[in-house]
């Protein structure tokens, strides 16, 4: 899986990482089972610091996506992840007010999701 | 003159070593040319082409003058000033050939805008599964080189100080290995078996350049042992080892690049990296968002530094203070071949002293002394300055074990003076008041 830094961005270079990983895992680039790279490997290819790539597995670890463990590292969970974090909730209202806003009716919101989603698993 | 020639000698080689060196980076490598990353469209522009051929045409004149320059050396009236000069000029070498490379590096960035191969590159690309898959050589490795290079200690006391330094290098070497490499992939484009390929070869020719020099040093031991009794036999295997050790190191960095040159011919026409702008006129890395301090040159084998790092800023000052420094350590060196050496006799004691240097020799149990018109056969020094034309400091001979030395060697004769504390081998610069102190010592 190819991981995209922008250091010009407003986006926090943490959560850079934990959303790319969380897209790499619900379009299949990274397999449930997958290890990825050690928080040291990772710091020395990107330039990040060692924290900012520990911050953003601890975010991951939290949110249910990743296990850690001292002998194979981080790895992606093997089962399905079925909790869904209260802000990705907040963060779902929010983007549903701004398309009913936007003047999308329900249908067309949800077709919208629609097509996103299959974008994500032809991916 | 023959010390002067031997001084030429050991240098006169580097204005072709660094043309060599500068010229190759002309060939594309990693889709890079003087620093300049350039889309496959680009290799084959006759502008590009037409600048290279300039830089090459630059490259050599410099390489032909500098080492012109070098052997005006040899003229004698510049003789004392022999050092200072030699170091200018060494400093000459460093930076010189480096000026057309900033200059053309600069023509071909404004050329890569002006046709529009410049690309917008804010991001770091990062393939994590290129990552993590290292494997370092165990320190074992390096075990023997460092158990070769004390062993001689069990033998010899004479030079354990030599012993000691090349048995501490071996562990350093390793330490040099395992930490002065960026573990970064060598990603060019997106063909991740090529970024792969790249990394392995780069990993694989790092351990083997370290290793190599762990047990050339093992060897530097061996050749302080064998030689210690025959100065000739320890100067020809030193020379040798040293020949030996810049074959070996830029006969790897060629292979390398050579090896990139040829996968990675084919690149730069897709997706390809591009990070010039972390490259300040294609020689200096400058990157203040990479938090490693080390990192590996683009091209080639070495690492280099991050200057935006609190190291790279130190490595800037230390590099300006050394360059700064070699005319003036050459000028101080030129300074100590010719101080005055002054001799004389208080009561019952000899004062020698040069610069720095005072002995104070007791005659009171002096048993012997002698004015030979000649220096003791084999000498040879232990510790100290050996110079054309002062020795001073310990040295040894071939019926001497151990003599403390303060003379001029261009000026006989000398006095052998033996007492409680050893010999001593004195002369001044005047002949004949040498002599005359000799007379003043033995009535």
């Amino acid at each position: 899986m190819i991981l995209n830094f922008d250091f010009s961005s407003s986006v926090p270079l943490y959560q850079q990482l934990r959303n790319q990983i969380v897209v790499g895992i619900a379009e299949g680039k990274l397999q449930p089972g997958e290890q990825l790279p050690t928080i040291r490997a990772l710091a020395e290819e990107s330039g990040i610091n060692m924290m900012t790539i520990s911050k953003a597995y601890q975010i991951l670890k939290q949110e249910g996506y990743i296990t850690t463990d001292r002998r194979f590292g981080a790895r992606v969970v093997d089962k399905e992840n079925t909790h869904i974090p209260e802000n990705t909730l907040s963060e779902l209202r929010l983007r549903i007010s701004e398309l009913r806003l936007s003047g999308l009716s329900r249908e067309e919101i949800l077709q919208l999701c629609a097509k996103l989603y299959e974008e994500g698993e032809n991916k | 003159m023959t010390s002067q020639l031997i001084l030429i000698l050991t240098v006169c080689w580097l204005p072709a070593l660094m043309c060599w060196m500068l010229v190759n980076e002309t060939r594309f490598k990693k889709n890079i040319v003087l620093g300049v990353t350039l889309p496959q469209e680009a290799h084959e522009d006759p502008n590009v082409q037409k600048e290279l051929a300039h830089f090459k045409k630059t490259e050599i004149l410099i390489a032909v003058l500098l080492t012109a320059l070098v052997f005006l050396l040899l003229i004698p009236s510049v003789k004392d000033w022999m050092m200072t000069l030699w170091m200018i000029w060494i400093d000459i070498v460093i930076i010189a050939p480096n000026i057309p490379y900033v200059l053309s590096h600069g023509r071909l960035i404004a050329l890569k805008e002006e046709k529009g191969w410049k690309k917008e590159t804010k991001t770091v690309r990062v393939d994590t599964s290129t990552i993590g898959n290292e494997r370092w050589l165990s320190p074992l490795a390096f075990l023997p080189a460092v158990i070769i290079s004390f062993l001689p200690i069990l033998f010899d006391h004479g030079l354990i100080a030599g012993y000691v330094v090349n048995g501490i290098s071996c562990i350093l070497l390793w330490f040099g290995y395992r930490y002065l490499y960026r573990n970064k992939s060598e990603m060019v484009d997106d063909n991740i078996e090529l970024t792969k390929a790249l990394t392995r070869i780069r990993r694989y020719n790092w351990g083997k350049m370290w290793l190599m020099i762990a047990y050339l040093m093992a060897a530097v031991s061996l050749i302080l042992w064998l030689g210690r009794r025959n100065g000739l036999l320890m100067g020809v295997l030193t020379v040798a080892l040293a020949v030996a050790v810049c074959v070996f190191a830029l006969r790897l960095e060629m292979r390398m690049r050579k090896t990139q040159e040829r996968l990675t011919a084919s690149s730069g026409s897709g997706e390809y990296i591009d990070e010039d702008d972390k490259w300040l006129g294609g020689l200096i890395y400058y990157n203040p968002d990479d938090h490693n301090a080390i990192v590996n040159n683009r091209i080639g084998l070495n690492s280099t530094v991050n200057m935006a790092s609190g190291l790279g800023k130190f490595m800037i000052v230390m590099t300006v203070l050394l360059l700064l420094g070699l005319p003036f350590f050459g000028f101080m060196l030129d300074g100590v071949s010719t101080q005055e050496i002054r001799i004389a006799k208080q009561d019952a004691i000899v004062e020698a002293q040069a610069g720095m240097t005072d002995y104070k020799i007791d005659l009171a149990s002096a048993d012997e002394i002698l004015l030979l018109q000649e220096l003791p056969e084999g000498l040879s020094r232990r510790w100290g300055t050996g110079m054309d034309k002062i020795l001073k400091g310990s040295f040894t001979a071939k019926d001497y074990s151990n003599l403390t030395v303060l003379l001029d060697p261009t000026t006989g004769p000398f006095i052998l003076i033996h007492n409680a504390d050893g010999y001593y081998l004195l002369g001044t610069r005047d002949p004949q008041l040498t002599k005359e102190l000799y007379q003043s010592l033995v009535r």
